[in-house]
């Protein structure tokens, strides 16, 4: 049944087999109706037949009652009038259809009922004249006349007495009272019409048809061809007449415009002087019982044809159940293929994580790689050092978002909004990935454009990421001589408190497919083509940024061609911090003339916006030498510039050459600045010989601009230098820590590590020995707890739990430190959750940790519940 | 050998522990304990009695000391080795005990080789 629904066009087989039936019903009801009808007409002639051979009948009888009286009159020797009138009394009743009436010699006609009129005043008057008294008159059966206008017929006996008519004995019948005499009425509810026929002439002796007038001829009727005359089914109208003639027997089937609807005729031989006798019934009566078949069948016919409809209908829905089920079970099927190849694809890429990790990774070990050929500058290694500390954190948040892809996917991604400069979005990933770009030989720029609004509340880790995931991209697919770039641009129309962003990252690299471009965002799509394949790639990153914009609230596209390079443009909105932080002019600096002299113009241009903040006359030139010509010119005519920032990438003259030049021209106090996208320690000994007074990083903002040019002139308002962390030794000396490890070795790399750094440790091997060491303390013995979280018997989480519901509050209240190999979110969770007031990751980290436990200890101590 | 040599030898990262720890002096002496850290050999024990629980621990704790000491490559096998097992057995666990095993085996040679030359 299945299969025979699921070939194309059932609805076609289903029609076919309706009129497959309809026709087969179709046959068999015509097959029916026509013997119904064929035994109707039989029903019908037979009644005839029946009729005319008893109203014949009837004649012979009373025909021979006639003769028989005649014959019983003339036995007597003479004519007896009163016999005769007995004779006719016993007689008259006797007569089906005729009444009788005796003709005297005297011209008086006698009745039966003994009245004597005179011939004269009877109706025989013709009768009279054609059969007087005395002549012999043969025995003429049935002959028409008329009586009052009526058609009659007629049958004359002699009385012969002596060899000479004595009296006539005279049967009338009228033909008026023939059908009722064989009750046609009843058989076809009066509507039978009886017609009889004079052959010899074609003359109606009686007809019947309620519509009809005169009495009419039929061979005239025939010879006028009337066009609404019409024959189905039997003889035609010629061939009825010519049957006539011959005293055939038929049927014809005919209609007039007299005739309402189709009569149906039956003629035959009356049996009487070459009459034939028809009987004619309307379709309609003849057939009621065919009409009602018809019906009948119909009615069935119908119910079959919305059975079998129905019918189709069920077993077709059923198919279509059964279809559709079978194409729920394919769809599931495709679901648990797509499930378990993208199960596979997970665990693929969980043991290849590369790329995201590795560029932090790499910028971390360039960056101490620095560090160690700097030893001897502290400044700069203490910078190094913040920069591969930033790389760092960012590394390791980076490792609980790429290993947390379920939670991603899940839609739980946690954004924390915090207090954030635009700038430091811009240091973060200058930090990163400047070495990565100089390596590969690629021209980095960093732009900004109209940003009005630099401090914000966003979650920096996640900008960072999604801004590496792009930047790193870049990198991978463009060519070295190539070039990347990034540029923030603050667009207008953002609701209040908020600022609008759109961020583009573009690189002149390799471009992408349009096939793959369309599902760039989706997860685990690479690329299929000899050069990309050869390309490390996890698959997952834009997947990644896609659901943290989104999660953001933003959005992100792409425009790429290959060969050409690719763009992505993100849209952000960010909540603004709400104080401005210091008014932007500089008093020093109000109404003296700038000079911005780099060979992009985004940037010249958002530079002398900046400086027009500031207050001063700001202007720009885009080519080193011009630069120099207009410093000339301008110290020519008495106004000369008062601040220069130059690009240090100047393609024509290079930035420090103008610098040294500008120099020469402009004196010493004037501040000189050089703006790099790169790090400029690498020359800044030569730019300081040139006569460079300060450096800038690109993309500038205001406020790095004014910071930088308040440090330049020497402002009292300019920002405090870096402070170098202070030693932490002093402070903790003597401070006991209690460090509760199970592995011996690592008890001892903490023990060496803290006891440095001037604390005295104290050891526990277990949870549940630390537990029983706090508990036995006196308060303020212990200042912090470092407890490893993975141990066997009691864990750090239930130890921790335990301490914290130790009855004395203030050893309940020691702060305690996870070390924990997982940083995940959870794990923190789960650690603030037992109680413990911070964490930090193994390995051990001396700074990190020395920061954790110095705040926490000092936190303590400030709180009053301490009893020292 | 000096010391970095054995790092480098191990496949360990020298600059790395020497930059929290500070001190080579520090260094060498942990080093020279790593030798007598159970957590391998109780890693090795555990894996063979189907212990996954105690296996788990063993691998997790000789990860950190491996980290700790900036024993880069054996802390990798080992790293990958507690991941497998953390939710119990699992069918890599035997390939990557191997690993373990190989690099634990290029740690502890270099380590004898420095001592070795360190007591003469």
């Amino acid at each position: 049944m299945k299969k025979r629904f699921r070939r194309e066009g059932n609805l076609t087989a289903t029609i076919a087999m309706i009129c497959a039936v309809v026709v087969l019903f179709l046959a068999a009801y015509l097959l029916i109706s026509d013997s119904i009808r064929e035994r109707a007409f039989r029903r019908m002639e037979e009644g005839i037949d029946t009729v005319i051979e008893e109203v014949t009948a009837k004649f012979k009888r009373d025909s021979r009652i006639l003769n028989a009286t005649a014959e019983i009159i003339s036995q007597a020797d003479n004519f007896d009038q009163e016999a005769t009138l007995e004779i006719m009394k016993t007689v008259s009743p006797l007569l089906e259809t005729m009444k009788v009436r005796v003709l005297l010699p005297n011209d008086q006609v006698l009745t039966p009922d003994g009245s004597v009129t005179d011939v004269s005043e009877s109706n025989f008057i013709s009768f009279a004249k054609e059969a007087p008294l005395g002549e012999h008159v043969s025995n003429r059966e049935y002959s028409m006349g008329s009586s009052a206008g009526k058609p009659v017929l007629r049958h004359f006996v002699p009385v012969i007495q002596d060899g000479e008519t004595a009296a006539m004995l005279y049967g009338m019948t009228m033909l008026e009272d023939l059908p009722s005499s064989i009750n046609i009425d009843n058989i076809y509810n009066a509507t039978a019409s009886v017609y009889i026929i004079d052959t010899h002439n074609g003359d109606f002796i009686l007809d019947t048809y309620p519509t009809h007038g005169e009495l009419g001829n039929v061979y005239d009727y025939a010879m006028d061809k009337d066009p609404d005359r019409k024959t189905k089914g039997g003889l035609t109208w010629d061939e009825y007449i010519a049957d006539l003639i011959n005293m055939g027997t038929g049927r014809v089937i005919y209609r007039t415009d007299q005739t309402d609807g189709w009569e149906y005729m039956y003629y035959a031989p009356a049996g009487i002087n070459q009459w034939s006798i028809a009987v004619s019934v309307p379709e309609k009566e003849a057939f009621a019982n065919v009409f009602i078949v018809q019906r009948i069948f119909l009615l069935i016919g119908t119910l079959m044809i919305i059975a079998v409809a129905i019918y189709y209908i069920i077993v077709h829905r059923q198919a279509k159940k059964a279809m559709d089920s079978a194409v729920e079970r394919a769809v599931l099927e495709e679901k648990l293929k797509k499930a378990e190849a993208a199960e596979r694809a997970k665990t693929t890429f969980l043991s290849n994580m590369s790329h995201d990790i590795r560029t932090p990774m790499n910028a971390i070990i360039s960056f101490t790689t620095l560090a160690e050929t700097n030893l001897d500058n502290r400044a700069r290694v203490q910078e190094y050092l913040a920069k591969i500390l930033s790389s760092s954190n960012h590394l390791l948040s980076l490792i609980n978002d790429v290993l947390d892809m379920s939670r991603i996917e899940s839609g739980k991604l946690h954004i924390e909004e915090k207090p954030c400069a635009i700038s430091d979005i811009f240091k973060d990933m200058r930090n990163i990935i400047q070495t990565q770009m100089q390596a590969k030989q690629l021209n980095f720029f960093m732009d900004t454009l109209d940003v009005t609004d630099e401090d914000i509340y966003c979650d920096k880790l996640h900008v960072n990421q999604v801004l590496l995931n792009l930047l790193s991209n870049a990198i991978k697919f463009t060519p070295a001589g190539g070039s990347v770039s990034m540029l923030i641009q603050q667009k207008p129309g953002a609701p209040k408190g908020y600022g609008s962003y759109e961020i583009r990252v573009k690189d002149t690299g390799i471009g992408m497919s349009p096939e793959f471009a369309e599902h760039i965002f989706e997860p685990f799509e690479r690329e299929r083509n000899s050069t990309v394949s050869g390309i490390q790639g996890t698959g997952l990153g834009m997947a990644i940024t896609k659901s943290i914009v989104d999660t953001m609230g933003g959005t992100i596209e792409m425009h790429t061609e290959q060969g050409k390079g690719t763009e992505f443009i993100i849209n952000l909105q960010f909540r603004l911090q709400s104080e401005r932080r210091h008014t932007e002019e500089i008093r020093e600096l109000f109404g003296m003339r700038g000079l911005v002299v780099d060979d992009s113009f985004n940037t010249c241009d958002s530079v002398t916006k900046m400086l027009t903040q500031i207050g001063m006359r700001a202007e720009w030139s885009m080519h080193g030498r011009e630069a120099v010509l207009r410093a000339r010119q301008a110290a020519e005519m008495n106004d000369p510039f008062y601040t220069y920032i130059i690009d240090w990438a100047l393609p024509d003259l290079g930035g420090l050459e103008v610098a040294r030049q500008v120099r020469a021209i402009a004196g010493e106090n004037v501040p000189i600045i050089i703006l790099t996208a790169y790090d400029w320690t690498v020359f800044e000994d030569e730019a300081r010989e040139a006569g460079v007074t300060a450096f800038c990083n690109k993309p500038i903002l205001l406020s790095d601009l004014r910071d930088t040019l308040l440090t330049a002139i020497g402002s009292p308002e300019a920002p405090p230098t870096v402070k170098p962390r202070p030693n932490p030794t002093e402070e903790l000396k003597g401070k006991r820590l209690l460090l509760v490890e199970d592995n011996e070795l690592n008890r001892e790399i903490g023990q060496e590590l803290l006891s440095e750094n001037g604390f005295i440790v104290e050891e526990a091997v277990d949870g549940s020995v630390a537990v029983d060491m706090v508990r036995q303390s006196e308060p303020g013995y212990y200042a912090l707890i470092l407890m490893d979280v993975q141990m066997p018997r009691m864990n750090g989480y239930e130890a921790t739990r335990a301490i914290r519901a130790l009855d004395n509050p203030a050893l309940a209240h020691i702060p305690i430190v996870a070390m924990t190999a997982n940083a995940f979110e959870e794990d923190k969770q789960q650690a603030l959750a037992c109680g413990m007031d911070d964490h930090v990751a193994k390995p051990i980290n001396v700074d990190r940790l020395l920061q954790v436990v110095v705040a926490l200890i000092a936190k303590n101590e400030d709180s009053p519940d301490v009893k020292k | 050998m000096t010391l970095r040599e054995c790092y480098d030898a191990m496949g360990a990262n020298y600059d790395e522990v020497l930059g929290r720890l500070h001190s080579e002096r520090l260094v060498q002496k942990f080093v020279l304990k790593f030798l007598d850290d159970g957590s391998y050999n109780q890693l090795c024990d555990s894996m063979a009695s189907g212990d996954w629980d105690l296996a788990f621990r063993a691998s997790h704790t000789l990860k950190g000391v491996c980290q700790n000491l900036g024993f880069t490559r054996l802390g990798e096998s080992s790293h990958d080795l507690t991941e497998a097992l953390r939710g119990g057995y699992h069918q890599e666990a035997d390939g990557l005990l191997e690993r373990v095993r190989a690099d634990y085996a290029v740690t502890s040679d270099a380590i004898h080789a420095f001592r070795a030359e360190l007591g003469a």
